[in-house]
């Protein structure tokens, strides 16, 4: 009996693949690459959930290029040896546009194979060096890679005119490598305009964090980068109004939190972060909020959003070019134009990272986070935008 | 030298605190040479009846010294209570069974504190009112210590100058004494042991609630795993000064706070655990019983 059903299940599936088959000068179809099994797949499903929302709503329009988008999607787990043969599939299958991978170590081996014979936009792969080593030109991404964040506290530490700057850690890996990145874009500055006088790690929910800030004290930072969660970070706020030293705290998303203030009280005043935009306030977001709930029950996830700008602004670049296969001019699209996405108007640079102003610099004011705003400031140059920590 | 006093008032401030919990441990060990590991929970649960009774009583009109104090007071009769009933369900029935039976008992009481109060309170941070008053301390000590850890002393130094008088000059105090000597000869001597030995967890308890009300005031912050940490640490200044000594416990904490203080300022932060510890292998290798400790012969 179970061999009759799995007779069955082989016949419908080879009806629905040779109906596709049929079906396939009307349709356009695209890769989706991602974790869709194993302990990642919240991963890859918040991304397909995003991929899946952007293509029903472009063939509710009427599709690109006159044609229904059709999504191939291949499992990687993200896996970088099952990362190889998914794209293997993909590329086999003769698709030029990509959207995927999920993680950074398979979005790397999966480039290997497309070796660019795809235009590949991530929409979760945030390692550095997968834009910033110029092996791939036809990849972008919608997420801020690793670094931005430190990129935004070293332009606000030059906009705010530090002098020395103190960079204290949890020794967490998100503490650690925020740190890190910070200090090497500091190092990096043309000119050595800003001093590290201490770099140092912290050990956590310590009795107390005198000792550390006397150090911070005696090294006249006038400027302490904090990396590390909200916790911590507002016992070293308190240490140092209690100590009365002088130093602008500054810290991440891991301190850009209500709790962060509520901790901190009085001490959280005047506090800068850097932190992520808050896309789901718009009209369009709340709409691509209703359709998730509508279909599915798992929560949306946190690449939703980036997952959506993503396909918007490849089916924008697809629709002006006019083909999918020429990857050059699909490329130019992507680097000129603005395109409106859920994530508002969006381009990608020429390493394929995204331009906009997704994190942003807040400030304690009043007991609040208040977006900090822009001032006329020398912007990073552009010499500093890889470092290698 | 200015960086230098702001450390050396630093590392005071830390071995104060780790001071004022040692001590449960150590007076424990001292009377049934049992590691009460749940002394830390102690401490933990002192500092959330703090901030609880602290908000209460401020809302009822209580400020400055008479809060602060009030606290402290209704904290370590909580605690008071806590360290009795600990010893009650977890050790007692315990007493003369093999040394290890009591050790994970301990551990089993330490982690149903924790998550009773992760589950009965909060698994966030709490923040914790400024219970220290704005005193007017003279220009020369607020160089180089905050009021708080000003208060963290001297709260700490008046503490151990009533334990000792305790220890010393009362007929309990000599009891413990004698128990922690010999509890056979002491209970053949018309000593009620199960009363001292309750006793020494009740005032250990209570010290801890002092060190739990003053942290809580230094960090402004609580949560429920605070105990885990800084007992962990006492425990360490206990053993550094000699498990079972009361004077011992004292200088151990405070070598641990100053090794600690100093090594975050003129060595690194990163490296204060490792420098702190390393003290400790130092010093047992050099006196395997503490620096205060009796030296013991163990019978083979």
């Amino acid at each position: 009996m179970p061999k009759f059903f799995a007779v069955l299940a082989a016949l419908c599936i080879s009806v629905l693949s040779s109906g596709a088959l049929e079906a396939q000068e009307e349709t356009l179809k695209i890769g989706f690459g991602g974790a869709l099994q194993g302990n990642l797949a919240t991963y890859g499903r918040s991304n397909l959930f995003g991929i899946e929302y952007a293509v029903n709503l472009i063939n509710a329009k009427g599709g690109l290029l006159g044609k229904q988008v059709e999504l191939v999607k291949e499992d990687d787990s993200c896996d970088p040896s099952l990362a190889t043969s998914a794209a293997n599939k993909l590329k086999s299958a003769g698709l030029t546009l990509i959207l995927g991978h999920t993680c950074s170590g398979a979005t790397r081996s999966a480039l290997s194979v497309y070796a660019n014979s795809a235009i590949v936009i991530s929409s979760s792969a945030t390692e550095n060096s997968l834009t910033f080593d110029g092996l791939n030109p036809y990849f972008f991404r919608t997420t801020p890679y690793d670094s931005t964040q430190s990129k935004l506290q070293t332009d606000l530490i030059l906009r705010l005119g530090s002098k020395k700057v103190a960079i204290l850690h949890d020794k967490s890996d998100y503490g650690k490598s925020l740190a890190d990145f910070t200090a090497a874009y500091i190092r990096e500055l043309p000119g050595k305009p800003v001093e590290i006088v201490l770099e140092e790690g912290v050990t956590t929910n310590q009795v107390s964090y005198d000792s550390v800030i006397s150090a911070v004290k005696n090294s006249e930072a006038d400027t302490l980068v904090w990396g590390g969660y909200y916790s911590d970070g507002s016992k070293i706020a308190i240490s140092l109004r209690e100590k009365g030293v002088t130093a602008r705290l500054i810290g991440a998303d891991g301190l850009r939190d209500n709790q962060f203030i509520l901790l901190a009280g009085p001490a959280a005043e005047g506090v800068f972060a850097t932190g992520q935009m808050d896309f789901s306030a718009s009209e369009e977001a709340r709409a691509a909020i209703a359709d998730h709930r509508s279909r599915h029950k798992d929560e949306m996830g946190t690449y939703f959003f980036y997952a959506i700008a993503a396909a918007q602004s490849l089916f924008a670049a697809v629709e002006k070019t006019g083909n999918a296969t020429d990857l050059n001019a699909i490329k130019k699209h992507l680097n000129e134009d603005t395109v409106d996405t859920i994530m508002g108007p969006v381009r990608y640079d020429q390493n394929g990272d995204i331009i906009g102003a997704f994190f942003k610099v807040y400030r304690v004011q009043n007991g609040e986070y208040v977006e900090y705003g822009e001032t006329a400031a020398p912007a990073l140059p552009e010499a500093a935008a890889a470092p290698a920590p | 030298m200015d960086f230098f006093l702001d450390l050396l008032v630093g590392g005071l401030t830390k071995g104060s605190i780790y001071a004022l919990i040692a001590l449960g441990y150590t007076m424990v060990y001292g009377i049934i040479a049992v590691i009460n590991f749940a002394h830390g929970e102690i401490y933990m649960i002192s500092a959330f009846t703090a901030l609880i009774f602290g908000s209460i009583l401020s809302s009822v009109g209580l400020a400055g010294w008479g809060l602060l104090f009030a606290v402290i007071a209704v904290s370590a009769l909580y605690a008071a209570m806590y360290g009795w009933t600990v010893e009650k369900i977890a050790y007692k029935p315990l007493r003369g069974s093999s040394r290890l039976a009591p050790l994970i008992s301990a551990i089993g009481m330490s982690l149903f504190l924790q998550n009773f109060v992760l589950l009965a309170q909060t698994p966030n941070y709490l923040p914790f009112p400024a219970l220290v008053p704005d005193v007017p301390f003279p220009a020369i000590l607020t160089r180089h210590a905050s009021d708080t850890q000003i208060v963290i002393i001297l709260v700490t130094a008046a503490s151990m100058a009533l334990l000792t008088l305790f220890i010393k000059k009362t007929r309990m105090g000599t009891a413990m004494r004698a128990v922690s000597q010999d509890l056979e000869m002491a209970r053949l001597s018309g000593v009620d042991t199960d009363k001292i030995i309750s006793f020494t967890f009740i005032t250990g308890s209570v010290l801890a609630a002092v060190g739990g009300v003053l942290i809580g005031c230094g960090m402004r912050q609580i949560d429920f795993y605070i105990g885990f940490l800084a007992g962990m640490k006492a425990f360490t200044a206990a053993v550094l000064g000699g498990i079972g000594s009361v004077p011992g416990a004292v200088i151990g904490a405070l070598i641990l706070g100053f090794a600690e203080s100093f090594a975050a300022g003129y060595i690194s932060s990163s490296y204060e655990d490792v420098v702190a510890f390393a003290f400790l292998i130092l010093i047992l290798i050099f006196k395997p019983d503490g620096v205060m400790g009796a030296a013991t012969t163990h019978k083979v």
